[in-house]
């Protein structure tokens, strides 16, 4: 199982959308894309959805539930959690050191020259 | 069923029939669902297509087509490294024999399928440089089988043919730097040796090319027979 999503490669970004989006509980597929549209301002394609999710499910962060009416929804695993977890900490690293890089040169614009 | 609907219906069963059987088993009712409640623009069908694309690329089980074409390119390469090297002179540049002009071209052939198979073991973190590996060894390998034919059909032969060849050994050898980047080191040196031979004289270059793919062939063959036994295991137990 990976601790971070880098191995998933171009399916990094999907993943951490569809994690993100089950976080608040299990959703099927339509309204997992609604959710990951909605959370980060960028189109999520059907087809990149599944090869996400069949990505997700083979590693063990999220688990299929039994379908209902012709919809599955999906739920993320403690493992999912934790790779979710485990990014927006590295995340929020980043943010944390960038904010504070900008706070030290008193948040002027870089100069060309 | 009013005939919007129904040709809706139609399109998406035509795009999800795009997916393997055993994926449209698996996710094929569930994207059905949602693709009857999107606007099926041409972002979702170009989405569609490439989804398609590597789900074919990535089936469940390992399919063995990438161990029979190593296997089979490398016993063509030993056989025309060995036919050149029976010849008492060396062949001409670009370093070739008309005899064994046929065992080459298959061999090409059959390294396209063996290379796209060893691109996949990248997954999906592949890389700049294994993506451009794959992409000068793929498009190198059928423009090099390309202008072979057309070699032996005595059409043209020559600066397409030596330049195609060394196109698509550069890009085996970048894959194989990138395999030896992902830990399969054994299998990358064999393989970025198998692009470097390019670079040889042709006599020893054809004979360390043939030597480089049938050690990759062996490699291959031996985890598949492993990774088969594995498979096997449980039912034997049960």
């Amino acid at each position: 199982m990976p601790a971070d999503l880098a191995g998933l490669g171009r399916f990094a970004e999907p993943s951490l959308a569809i994690l993100l989006a089950l976080s608040e509980g299990p959703r099927h597929g339509y309204a997992i894309m609604v959710a990951a549209r909605q959370l980060t301002g960028e189109p999520l394609g059907p087809g990149t959805l599944y090869a996400t999710l069949a990505r997700l499910e083979a590693n063990g962060l999220i688990e299929a539930l039994p379908v209902q009416d012709r919809r599955r929804p999906y739920r993320l695993t403690a493992g999912g959690a934790a790779a979710l977890r485990a990014q927006l900490e590295g995340i929020e690293g980043i943010v944390q050191a960038g904010l504070a890089r900008l706070s030290s040169s008193g948040g002027s614009s870089p100069t060309t020259s | 069923m009013s005939a919007d609907l129904f040709a809706r219906r139609q399109r998406v069963a035509r795009y999800v029939g795009l997916f393997p059987r055993a994926w449209r088993e698996r996710y094929g009712d569930e994207l059905a669902d949602v693709l009857e409640s999107e606007p099926f623009g041409l972002r979702t069908r170009l989405d569609l297509l490439r989804s398609a694309i590597d789900a074919r690329l990535h089936p469940p089980l390992p399919s063995p087509l990438p161990v029979v074409a190593a296997l089979v390119a490398s016993a063509l390469a030993a056989a025309h490294a060995f036919a050149l090297a029976a010849q008492p002179v060396a062949t001409d540049w670009p370093g070739y024999l008309d005899d064994a002009l046929p065992l080459i071209l298959l061999c090409v052939v059959a390294l396209v399928p063996a290379l796209i198979g060893l691109w996949l073991r990248l997954g999906d973190a592949d890389g700049a440089i294994g993506r451009i590996g794959i992409v000068l060894a793929a498009t190198g390998h059928v423009v090099w089988a390309v202008a072979l034919a057309a070699a032996a059909a005595q059409v043209a032969y020559g600066a397409l043919t030596a330049a195609a060849a060394t196109v698509a050994m550069a890009g085996s050898a970048a894959l194989g730097i990138a395999l030896v980047g992902r830990g399969q080191v054994l299998l990358g040196v064999l393989l970025a040796g198998a692009g470097l031979a390019g670079v040889a004289p042709p006599g020893l270059g054809w004979t360390a090319f043939a030597a480089a793919w049938t050690g990759i062939a062996f490699l291959l063959v031996f985890e598949f027979a492993g990774r088969s036994s594995a498979n096997r295991g449980p039912h034997l137990a049960g």
